[in-house]
């Protein structure tokens, strides 16, 4: 079921765009990170030729095979898609949230998604903005292990992000209008 | 009832995990860029106190610029005069320099030095530990002993680097490999680190503290122009920024 609901999304080519524009900037961002001045006097120099401007950023990608060791490499890569994926499966989420507001109302639904967000006494919906933590967390573990040490910290990044994107799914899943319960 | 306790368990497992990852990282980070307290722990091997004036302040931070890099007596390959200078931070038990050499350097080395449009200077960052700090002691002495064997006994120590600070890597490892290597006066170079160590030394500390002014906390780092590239940065890239370099 959660399989159905994940691969029917990135059928849909804004979804599926999100997810490889993210996940590009991520893994840019981890590879140029320790270089990024670098990068941007390249790109700001008025005297460097537009294609230098596009191919040293591009050259300096290839460090992932020289300055990262295999683990690190493999967490960079896999961190940077499951990132991308939780961002697009959280924006699809917010999407069809917003598309309740339309349809449902205005008051009930935006007390849905806040109460989604802050997870407060809605344990339908879940907390969005736990598992959008997690993501980020489970993201920000991309930088940790740069460029040689913490790189435990990989795989806790992996699984934050792989439990951000099951939640998510669930959150999808589950009733899209939340009814709080009144005390 | 119970979706909702599931939840609260969730909430404070999450969070619980989130702190604990945003203090190790942090811990981390802090001590990734602090090399100089490595040096701390081997005061044996570290400069021994100079004399007031006898060695030149670093100034805090440095703009990157390669006309600021000390030059002068430093250890290099290629010609006196190219048109574009590298300077090269390094330890020889890190092992990215030991890739960035395999894969970058040599590849510097046969396009550029070689027809003398680069000359690499060689700045010590010895700060993994006791083998790394006796590495750079002999290399200043086989420098001085030696200088157009240099770079064949610096591409010798990378061939033989290991584990760091265990196995081989100690004083008498590297003399007796230093002795292999034909061109090479291994009484002079024994002469010399038992007459000039202390000068060494203190040399070693110094491209250590020029290298940190100019903002170098890891190995390998190079300023090429006024860039300052850290890491086992790929050929194509240290190429596109030496070419731009030599079109100026």
């Amino acid at each position: 079921m959660k399989l159905k609901t994940f691969t029917g999304i990135f059928r849909k080519f804004k979804y599926s765009a999100l997810w490889l524009i993210v996940t590009v900037v991520v893994f840019s961002i981890a590879v140029w990170w320790q270089n990024l001045s670098v990068i941007f006097n390249v790109i700001k120099s008025p005297h460097i030729p537009l294609i230098s401007k596009i191919s040293i950023p591009l050259s300096f990608l290839g460090s992932i095979s020289t300055n990262f060791t295999l683990e690190a490499e493999i967490y960079v890569i896999l961190i940077s898609i499951l990132f991308g994926l939780s961002v697009a499966i959280t924006v699809y989420y917010l999407d069809r949230r917003f598309r309740e507001i339309k349809n449902h109302g205005i008051t009930l639904g935006l007390i849905g998604i806040i109460a989604s967000l802050f997870s407060l006494g809605c344990a339908a919906c879940g907390p969005l903005l736990i598992t959008t933590l997690l993501s980020l967390v489970g993201a920000s573990s991309i930088l940790a292990f740069l460029p040689l040490k913490g790189q435990e910290f990989g795989i806790i990044g992996v699984i934050l992000l792989v439990l951000s994107i099951y939640l998510t799914v669930k959150q999808i899943e589950d009733p899209t209008v939340c009814r709080l319960k009144r005390k | 009832m119970e979706n909702k306790n599931n939840s609260t368990s969730f909430q404070v497992i999450a969070i619980l995990l989130t702190a604990v990852i945003i203090i190790a990282t942090v811990y981390f980070a802090s001590r990734r860029h602090r090399p100089q307290q490595t040096t701390e722990n081997y005061p044996s091997l570290v400069a021994t106190k100079a004399a007031p004036n006898s060695t030149p302040a670093q100034p805090k931070s440095l703009a990157v610029n390669i006309a600021k890099v000390k030059i002068t007596g430093e250890p290099f390959i290629g010609n006196p005069q190219a048109p574009v200078t590298v300077a090269f931070w390094f330890d020889y038990q890190c092992p990215f320099c030991k890739r960035f050499e395999e894969n970058t350097m040599s590849s510097i080395v046969s396009n550029y030095v070689k027809s003398g449009e680069v000359k690499v200077v060689f700045k010590d960052f010895a700060f993994l530990g006791p083998d790394s700090q006796a590495a750079a002691l002999v290399s200043k002495a086989v420098w001085e002993a030696a200088p157009s064997k240099f770079y064949l006994w610096h591409q010798a120590m990378y061939n033989k680097q290991d584990r760091e600070n265990s196995g081989w890597g100690s004083q008498a490892d590297i003399l007796a490999l230093t002795k292999t290597i034909p061109g090479i006066n291994i009484n002079k170079v024994e002469q010399l680190l038992a007459t000039k160590s202390s000068q060494y030394r203190q040399e070693i500390a110094a491209d250590k503290a020029e290298g940190s002014a100019f903002g170098i906390n890891g190995t390998p780092s190079l300023i090429i122009g006024r860039q300052l590239v850290i890491g086992a940065q790929p050929y194509s890239a240290i190429k596109q920024l030496i070419d731009l370099q030599l079109k100026k």
